[in-house]
């Protein structure tokens, strides 16, 4: 254990003490002796953006729900603190227990940006633990990870262990049990990843050796090992009311930044827009029932105090029993004053009587993605929403009693004009106009419209994975177009910063010549690159040029469909000829309607689902 | 009215949470412990408590106050014994009455009692104790407090003399000192335990570390604010 009289010294010189103490309500605390394996959920950002995460809440109280497993949680600490750590050696440690996280049996990492890659590395470090893989012997902690941007592992391939695709919560038991009988019967790191790279979902990198072409494409995979599996396929919970689900969920001290309780009503999503990877890599849509959701929520209140309740999807206003979701819920709870708060909500898909409860309760702030400005342009992207629908949602959400609109839109989109740009002032303007366009009296609140534009980054296993990024200053001149073109004092203009979506877009398509990019960044300092005042361009271009790297590779670079891509090897269920039919269509502008309005054959229900879809 | 106020604790790891976290760990365990709570008005309604003077960041306590607003009574004992059953460990209640107080609880706090544990770089003598000693309460010493407003920085010299009712140190062994001392801490003036160190440095105490502790928080009379 740490010296936690040295811990409390140093606390006080530090911002937030409270994130780096633990002890919180339905936090878990064992003993050490009495279990069979010790697991660390290690998430590589600050502890108020880790506790949001609904992943890590499930993962934590499903490992715990194992007598003999004991799961603790790290968090990267911020900068002040890791100064302190570092200056009176404190190593990395988990809140639970205060034990080093070299102590650990497993180091478990959430992949959910790419951005956050070199706060692994520095966790590692803080925690005493060798970044490579290579360099971890057999009584060091096993370094895993998972998350969506495990499906494309290979920028991590030397640092990590073992990944799991897809959807964790049976692998992740199954892996674990596999352990302990490793390690009853003589552990070897090597024997448990080869017995662990059986299970479907598993990938052990050093298994396999990559050939490159001279121009920097993969020429051939190779197994170097029998145990790995040619082919890597996704995991997916087949029945969403029989998986696990916490009855409770730790309690923070400090505001974090989704402080609620979270239901997750289902997986997946039928939209299919074409820029969006969470929408290919988890399918197919399993929904869990209302009982299920009602009974869900029950606990978690009960559990936890908490003031509102957040239904979390990919796309909550397709839920198929949503009004009857949402009244049940609004019966509950009303009375004890806990509010509903359904993110990415369509207006068309609830009646306007439930918004007006909902609003009774709580009142939230409301937010559209359109994500580009003109027709042609959301066509080509196949982001299924008509302007007159936009419109028709905004004007009645200004009629209930709303002034604050924020729309997200996106840059850089393939095929995208100088028109299309324009078209997002466009819209913004007509709806300033629908605001004043009413009734006088109707008129309520000082209108306030928020306008974010973030840089199009291309991502495995959709449509678009074979096309170039924007350069940055292509990203430039057409974020800057807008701040010139958008002059209004009811409309707020803000884009994300080019720079740090084009390192975004490097590391998302990125193939296992980058491992020693990133090692090579952590090691000039870089860390929270996604905190965009830590974030320093200058010295990842440094890293691309002493590493011999050419980020255009990755970014700029339009591939063939005959290429061998990095990610080629993972099942993510979604066929490579149905992405590039809805490539072809996205260049015809052509929409592909919802799959709840007939199955468009992507591939999902033949080898992963297996019928459910 | 059901007004209800009340004693209690937040020690160990709950030093390091705020006033503000404090009240959001109220309103929670509130909701938990299904207390009977009113709420307040308006878009974003939440139960209403208030608290006794704020205790700053890095102190404990065993004298914090609270006083919330009942939709209906419920046996004090009752009250305890839910609250209890929810809050953290290091998070007691110790008592609760029902009351009339017109006055808010923030107006009735005047003085703070404090207990401070320190650790020294070297031994000190018990003279120079005795003259510190006597100096702060005769003299008081003058503190230094600098606000930002705007963009000019306002610097306010202070004489502590009127913001300690009590001082005593006492030295223990190795290195080690205690101090007890009554601060005020009111609306109209106050002195933060770590303000009391910084004097205690100016006065030659070469300080190494230290903990602190609020005892319990005192009106005007130099009561408890609830007995």
């Amino acid at each position: 254990m740490i010296n936690k009289k040295q811990l409390d010294r140093i606390l006080l010189n530090v911002e937030k003490p409270a994130r780096y103490v633990g002890s919180e309500i339905n936090s878990i605390i064992k003993n050490k002796e009495d279990v069979d394996a010790r697991f660390v959920f290690a998430f590589p950002d600050i502890y108020e953006v880790g506790m949001s995460h609904l992943g890590m809440h499930i993962l934590y109280n499903l490992i715990n729900s194992r007598e003999n497993i004991w799961c603790e949680r790290t968090f990267a600490p911020w900068i002040d603190m890791e100064e302190e750590m570092r200056k009176n050696d404190i190593p990395l440690y988990a809140l639970e227990s205060k034990d080093s996280i070299r102590e650990f049996d497993m180091v478990g990492f959430t992949l959910q940006y790419e951005m956050s890659y070199t706060n692994i590395l520095n966790m590692l470090d803080l925690g005493n633990i060798p970044l490579r893989s290579s360099d971890r012997n057999d009584e060091l902690p096993l370094v895993i990870a998972g998350g969506p941007c495990a499906f494309n592992p290979e920028p991590l391939w030397e640092i990590i262990d073992l990944f799991v695709i897809g959807e964790a919560e049976e692998v992740f038991v199954e892996l674990l049990d596999i352990y302990i009988n490793e390690k009853k019967k003589g552990y070897t790191k090597l024997k448990f990843l080869e017995k662990a790279a059986q299970l479907e979902g598993v990938y052990v990198p050093q298994f396999y050796n990559v050939l490159y072409n001279n121009d920097g494409t993969i020429k051939e995979r190779k197994v170097i090992n029998e145990a790995g599996k040619e082919i890597i396929s996704k995991r997916i919970i087949k029945d969403m009311d029989k998986v696990f689900y916490p009855e409770k969920a730790i309690i923070p001290y400090i505001d974090i930044v989704h402080d609620r309780v979270m239901l997750e009503v289902f997986r997946g999503c039928t939209r299919g827009c074409r820029f969006c990877q969470a929408g290919m890599i988890y399918r197919p849509v399993r929904e869990k029932s209302v009982d299920t959701l009602i009974q869900q929520s029950e606990k978690l209140v009960n559990a936890t105090g908490h003031e509102e309740i957040s239904l979390a999807s990919l796309s909550t206003g397709d839920y198929k029993n949503l009004p009857e979701l949402a009244c049940k819920l609004l019966d509950k709870y009303e009375s004890q004053r806990i509010g509903l708060s359904l993110p990415s909500l369509r207006l068309d898909s609830i009646s306007y009587d439930l918004i007006e409860r909902i609003q009774k309760v709580r009142k939230s702030g409301l937010t559209f993605a359109p994500e580009a400005g003109t027709q042609r342009m959301r066509d080509v992207i196949n982001k299924n929403i008509t302007e007159e629908d936009i419109l028709s949602s905004v004007k009645s959400a200004f009629d209930l009693g709303w002034s604050t609109v924020k729309l997200y839109f996106m840059i850089g989109l393939p095929t995208e004009t100088e028109e299309d740009i324009l078209g997002i002032k466009n819209l913004a303007y007509e709806i300033k106009d629908l605001f004043f366009k009413r009734p006088k009296e109707k008129i309520k609140g000082n209108l306030k419209i928020t306008v974010s534009a973030s840089c199009f980054v291309p991502k495995p296993f959709t449509p678009f994975q074979w096309l170039p990024q924007n350069d940055v200053e292509q990203f430039y001149s057409k974020a800057k177009l807008l701040s010139k073109e958008i002059k209004d004092r009811k409309i707020t203009y803000n884009y994300h910063d080019p720079k740090l979506s084009y390192l975004e877009a490097v590391f998302a398509r990125g193939d296992r010549k980058l491992s020693k990019a990133l090692i090579r960044a952590w090691e000039k300092g870089c860390k929270f690159d996604g905190w965009g005042d830590k974030f320093d361009y200058n010295k990842w271009i440094e890293v691309f040029e002493e590493t011999n790297i050419s980020h255009e590779f990755y970014t700029v670079r339009e591939r063939s469909f005959d290429e061998i891509l990095p990610w080629d090897f993972i099942n993510a269920g979604v066929d490579k000829e149905f992405l590039i039919k809805e490539y072809e269509n996205s260049k015809l502008e052509q929409t592909t309607s919802d799959c709840r309005q007939g199955c468009k054959n992507c591939g999902i229900n033949k080898k992963i689902a297996r019928g459910i879809c | 009215m059901n007004k209800i106020k009340g004693k209690f604790t937040k020690t160990k790891n709950l030093k390091y949470i705020s006033h503000l976290d404090t009240l959001r760990l109220f309103q929670r365990a509130v909701r938990r412990a299904k207390i009977p709570i009113k709420y307040s008005e308006g878009f974003n309604p939440h139960p209403k408590i208030t608290f006794s003077f704020p205790l700053a960041l890095g102190i404990e306590s065993i004298g914090e106050y609270f006083e919330m607003e009942l939709e209906e009574r419920i046996n004090e004992d009752t009250f305890i014994n839910k609250m209890n059953s929810v809050l953290p460990e290091d998070m007691k209640v110790l008592k609760a009455v029902y009351t009339n107080d017109k006055e808010s609880l923030m107006a009735l706090s005047v003085w703070s009692e404090f207990i401070l544990n320190i650790e020294l770089y070297e031994d000190i003598d018990e003279n120079l104790i005795k003259d510190i000693t006597n100096d702060i309460i005769s003299n008081g010493k003058t503190i230094t407090r600098i606000r930002k407003k705007k963009k000019k920085i306002i610097e306010k010299q202070i004489n502590t003399k009127d913001l300690i009712k009590y001082i005593n140190i006492k030295k223990l062994e190795d290195k080690r000192i205690c101090v007890e001392a009554i601060l005020k801490t009111s609306s109209s003036g106050s002195l933060k335990a770590d303000e009391l160190i910084y004097i205690l440095k100016d006065s030659g105490i070469k300080i190494e570390y230290f903990e602190a502790m609020r005892n319990n928080i005192l009106n005007k009379e130099l009561d408890p604010l609830v007995k």
